[in-house]
């Protein structure tokens, strides 16, 4: 039976007549990595908030590990990045990590294991107001491993980081799910999602618009054709698979049918008398599927 | 509230700007205590009879006999301005940063952690006046092999009611920091508006002490009864030549209720702010 570390029923947040959260049923698995993805300003950091116990619904509920949003229970389980990293810029990387751990009753042994493994080992002495952007970053994901979360909350971790940092940032996380922890990453970066996420929410305007396995929200493939008279070509896949199923993108034509049928397309088409140069099967990039179902939110 | 103890003892004990307080503290009570008194009764004219016994009278309050009082005669202005500072400090820079999010986020209960947050800030006030009354002791001992006074060492008991009226006045102040500093969810306001009322508001509000309901209020402000709590220890109070601020306006007993009672209403107030707002 699969568990879930987080399920939220119709949960909102108003900031006067706006909505910034509108009634969503978010549901992560344990062990799995879930992407929340949105544009900025989607509600996605809002969300995460209240998840936490940072900010309070307006209405609607949530369980976080099976208990209310900031329950100190669910709390001491939960390892939490919400935006920027929140620093003391006094304190040297390790104090910062210390303060933390005493907060959690961390050890200072698990303190130096995290600084190793957020590759700050060597900076650990130096004050946290000279750190890097990138580093500051790799601090706050740190301060969410302390405790050894079931449960990692990371909102943006790979802001500020450069190239490097990013795919460092990647194995990371990928390392993390690996032991069976849970991991709700919010990003709007679209290819960072698709290579670590089991499985995706989209939000849009405060609405969760789509939620599944990446294949799910993807949604179909198309079958990418190029014939001439590219017009004629048109007419007679609108008739045969009706207008919803063909979209013209010059320089060719995208056809929502199974991979399986390519042949027979083209056989068609053949059959009509056009002329052929291509037949080939394109699979939905996410970018695409997000963009279709965030533009259709933006439009109600 | 332990680990949040821990955690608050750790971040109060490495921030430069607690030291430079801490100095600043210890700075101005050694001079407007000790040194000050001291070059003006040493200046002072055996001839000019009226300056010379308004130096002696200054010079006292610098003698050991006056160890219990004088360490904390400042409690009521100058010092009470700097027990607002720590609290503002230590609270309204965790908004500034945004560090709140942390800090109520790892699991300790919003209570506890206000608990653990306002218990390091008690333990550093105590340090500061156990500090402030060992350097005390020290100057009153050399002022008074300089000036030959005939004086005694006040007792123990005495010396401990003088640390723990300081304690409960330096508390009082200091919770009135956290309090606006969570109010105004920052560090500058609230220490401004700290620093107006416990500068500025007092002693105007003294000033109309003869307007009967100005008078009332004037005697139950925290300053008022911070400065009559000092004074019911047998410190000179502002009017006789002491220290600004030291007053008889209340019964001692009377003022160190008044005191319990700014204390838990600014503890109470804080509580319920920090358990029902929420956090950016």
């Amino acid at each position: 039976m699969t568990t879930d570390s987080v399920v939220t029923h119709q949960l909102s947040r108003s900031f006067g007549s706006v909505k910034a959260v509108d009634a969503i049923d978010l549901e992560v698995r344990a062990g799995e990595v879930y992407g929340f993805l949105g544009a900025n300003g989607a509600g996605k950091t809002t969300t995460l908030r209240m998840l936490v116990g940072l900010a309070r619904p307006t209405s609607g509920k949530a369980t976080v590990l099976g208990r209310p949003p900031g329950d100190p229970r669910a709390l001491a389980r939960t390892g939490i990045l919400i935006e920027e990293p929140a620093l003391y810029p006094y304190l040297s990387g390790r104090d910062n990590l210390a303060v933390v751990g005493r907060y959690t009753a961390v050890g200072a042994r698990r303190v130096e294991a995290v600084l190793e493994t957020v590759g700050l080992a060597e900076a650990a002495a130096k004050r946290v107001s000279r750190y890097s952007l990138g580093m500051r970053q790799r601090l706050g994901v740190g301060m969410a491993l302390l405790k050894d979360p079931e449960l990692l909350v990371l909102d943006e971790p790979a802001n500020g980081l450069d190239p490097a940092g990013v795919v460092q940032m990647r194995e990371l996380l990928a390392g993390l799910a690996s032991d069976g922890r849970t991991v709700l990453l919010s990003s709007h970066a679209l290819s960072e999602v698709g290579q670590i996420c089991d499985r995706v929410g989209i939000l849009a305007a405060g609405r969760l618009v789509a939620q599944g396995t990446l294949a799910e929200v993807r949604g179909e493939g198309a079958l990418l054709i190029t014939a001439e008279p590219q017009a004629e070509a048109l007419d007679l896949l609108r008739k045969r698979f009706g207008p919803q199923a063909v979209r013209h993108q010059p320089p060719a034509i995208a056809l929502t049918v199974s991979p399986d049928q390519a042949a027979s397309v083209n056989r068609q088409l053949n059959d009509a008398g056009l002329d052929v140069s291509g037949v080939s099967w394109q699979e939905r990039s996410m970018a695409e599927a997000f963009f279709d179902l965030t533009a259709k939110e933006d439009d109600r | 509230m332990r680990r949040s103890l821990y955690a608050e003892m750790l971040k109060l004990g490495k921030r430069p700007a607690v030291h430079t307080t801490i100095g600043v503290w210890l700075v101005l009570s050694l001079f407007f205590g000790y040194v000050f008194p001291y070059f003006t009764y040493r200046g002072s004219s055996a001839a000019a009879a009226e300056e010379r016994a308004a130096a002696i009278a200054g010079v006292l309050d610098a003698l050991p006999a006056s160890l219990a009082t004088t360490p904390i005669a400042g409690l009521p202005v100058f010092a009470g301005a700097l027990a607002i500072l720590f609290g503002a400090l230590a609270t309204g820079s965790e908004y500034g940063w945004r560090t709140m999010k942390i800090v109520l986020s790892q699991g300790p209960p919003r209570t506890s952690v206000i608990a653990g947050k306002l218990a390091a800030l008690v333990l550093l006030l105590a340090s500061i006046l156990v500090l402030s009354f060992a350097t005390a002791a020290v100057a009153s001992a050399i002022v008074e092999g300089a000036t030959e006074l005939p004086t005694a060492w006040p007792s123990a008991g005495a010396v401990l009611a003088g640390l723990g009226s300081g304690l409960l006045i330096a508390a009082m102040w200091c919770s009135a920091g956290v309090l606006l500093a969570h109010l105004l969810r920052g560090t500058a306001m609230p220490i401004g508006l700290g620093l107006v009322w416990a500068l500025a508001v007092e002693n105007l509000l003294r000033t109309g002490a003869s307007i009967p309901v100005l008078g009332t209020l004037q005697r139950y402000t925290p300053g008022s009864a911070a400065g009559s709590l000092v004074a019911a220890l047998d410190a000179t109070p502002q009017s006789a030549g002491g220290t600004p601020g030291v007053s008889t306006n209340l019964p001692g007993l009377t003022a160190a209720a008044v005191l319990l009672v700014y204390l838990a209403v600014f503890v109470i107030a804080t509580v319920l702010v920090v358990r029902r707002r929420d956090v950016n």
